[in-house]
């Protein structure tokens, strides 16, 4: 069966940003590791594309946060003037209030277990049950239960550190 | 049927339904249309829901991706830049140090059987010598304080393999433990060592391979071992089925270093230098056990890209048939040099000394978190 790449870079690159950047929390690096993960699936190919493209990713993220000696080389040549624009555009107030909003969400996730945070970031990033199933090693049954009890604690965490936030 | 639990609640809610099994996702359906306790659960459920999805929604990313070409480009590039290709084959360079530092009884096929007493120590010597005279095979070490590791890499091992040899009894009483290495053989006609073929991606008990010898294969190397039992004592209760197929690593732990130098075939073409202490911390290198404690061990591969050392690889036979992968990655070397793990397979990299240590295995996060517990919690040597 031939892949579609082009389907499959338009329809997971954002998701895979997505779930990158609550992982490394870097806007450019999340960027540069959903490239990373493309150029590896796009050198191995594999069956399931999208499920692999986000194990790698979670894979990546990891590492990043290990990694001692990085490898951006030639992912640098790959900033897109957009990019380079939107931040010029931005307006330094409501900037700081995304600052703030990043940091408490940051903060929430991470009072979450490391397996409930990435079944709730691979839910938000587009993956379907079965897919975060396959990758998590959990049953499709459980994935409805780790959400819930994701979804639950993120909501008070954040209310919490919100509060905290306000009062300080 | 009883109430829908919490996590059906949020399946329905995801339109996740018709994952599950059609009968029970046509139950859950039926009950929340007329369970009233069940829809206020379902109401609530979807508050949370739409909370977590907002606090979710707060950073959007502004995402430009680059053009396809462009990665499609750099694939291209990464496969032709000298990368490891995925043929599973990994050249062997001191593997068979690696191996006999173990101390657990492995054997390559079709040479001379060592008794492990100590008893017929010259044959041990005769196939030293023949080894020393053959330019291109693997360095014949002794037992006991003459194995030879390579310097920087397994200088401890050598005293290991001399307390486990030596507390071998040439027969079984009958002890609850049954000796781990009753024997130990060493082909005498090994190919070269670029020769020499490493066929260890399988993950199967080595001798059960049906191998009889070692596959000639340019390039790659092969280093095949198997445990053998070789005591006339009838096997204690306790002794596990498969003991002449894989290997206990209950009496033996893999010391290595990450600091090391030379190439592989440098390395067989030279014999060692004899290191007979126990460290090598002078040119600080760092030590430390490979071998999950009460795991059975089906391989060890000492990794090579190119010339460059890149660390050694073990296999080792998890409780439910899965295989645990730990990887040691010397300084420099970063664990993106791994092929990716594949989808139900965890991993879990940490720091080991100035290098990695990477453990994989079909588990879930918190079952390979207690196997590195495991590792890490095993007695010095």
């Amino acid at each position: 069966m031939t892949t579609d790449w082009n389907e499959i870079y338009r329809s997971t690159f954002p998701d895979l940003v997505r779930f990158l950047h609550r992982k490394v929390w870097d806007d450019e690096r999340a960027r540069d590791l959903a490239q990373e993960a493309f150029v590896r699936a796009l050198r191995h190919e594999p069956n399931r594309p999208r499920a692999w493209l986000f194990q790698v990713a979670a894979n990546l993220a990891r590492d990043e946060a290990r990694m001692v000696l990085r490898r951006k080389k030639h992912l640098a040549l790959l900033k897109t003037e957009t990019e380079a624009n939107a931040s010029t555009d931005s307006d330094p107030a409501s900037e700081m209030d995304e600052q703030v909003r990043w940091r408490l969400v940051k903060e929430a996730l991470e009072t979450l277990s490391e397996r409930d945070r990435d079944v709730l970031l691979l839910w938000d990033a587009g993956q379907s049950y079965t897919e975060i199933a396959e990758q998590t090693g959990l049953s499709v049954g459980a994935i409805g239960t780790t959400l819930s009890r994701a979804r639950k604690r993120l909501a008070e965490a954040y209310r919490d550190k919100e509060e905290a936030d306000v009062a300080r | 049927m009883s109430h829908v639990d919490e996590g059906a609640l949020h399946a329905y809610l995801d339109g996740a339904l018709d994952e599950y099994p059609s009968g029970q996702a046509r139950r859950i359906r039926a009950h929340l249309e007329r369970c009233e306790r069940c829809a206020e659960a379902l109401a609530e459920a979807s508050r949370v829901r739409d909370t977590a999805e907002t606090i979710l929604a707060t950073p959007e990313l502004n995402v430009a991706p680059p053009p396809l070409e462009e990665l499609k480009r750099l694939a291209r590039s990464s496969t032709s830049d000298g990368r490891r290709p995925r043929s599973g084959f990994y050249r062997l360079g001191w593997a068979a140090s690696v191996v006999l530092a173990l101390g657990v009884g492995w054997m390559l096929r079709g040479g001379q059987r060592i008794d492990p007493t100590g008893t017929d120590r010259s044959a041990l010597a005769s196939r030293e010598a023949e080894s020393a005279a053959a330019p291109a095979s693997v360095p014949a070490p002794e037992l006991e304080s003459e194995v030879a590791p390579p310097p920087g890499r397994m200088a401890d091992a050598a005293p290991m393999v001399q307390d486990r040899v030596a507390s071998t009894p040439g027969d079984l009483p009958a002890a609850p433990e049954p000796p781990v290495v009753p024997s130990l053989e060493i082909s005498s006609e090994l190919p070269a060592a670029d020769e020499v073929r490493v066929a260890l991606e399988d993950a199967e008990p080595l001798a059960a391979t049906g191998d009889t010898g070692v596959a000639a294969m340019p390039q790659v190397s092969e280093f095949v071992a198997s445990a053998e039992s070789a005591s006339p004592a009838p096997e204690p209760e306790t002794a596990p089925a498969d003991r002449s197929t894989s290997l206990s690593s209950s009496g033996a732990r893999l010391e290595l270093s990450s600091r090391v130098e030379g190439g592989v075939a440098g390395a067989f073409d030279e014999a060692p230098a004899r290191t007979a202490g126990p460290s090598n911390d002078v040119d600080g290198a760092e030590t430390g056990s490979l071998v999950v404690p009460g795991l059975d061990v089906l391989s060890i591969v000492w990794r090579e890209e190119g010339v460059t050392p890149a660390g050694v690889r073990v296999l080792q036979r998890l409780d439910d048939g899965g295989v645990l992968e730990l990887i040691h990655l010397p300084e420099g070397v970063a664990p993106e040099v791994l092929d990716p793990v594949e989808p139900g397979v965890s991993e879990l990299a940490v720091p080991r000394g100035s290098g990695w240590l990477i453990l994989r295995a079909p588990v879930g996060e918190d079952a390979l978190a207690d196997l590195l517990r495991r590792l890490e919690a095993a007695p010095p040597v």
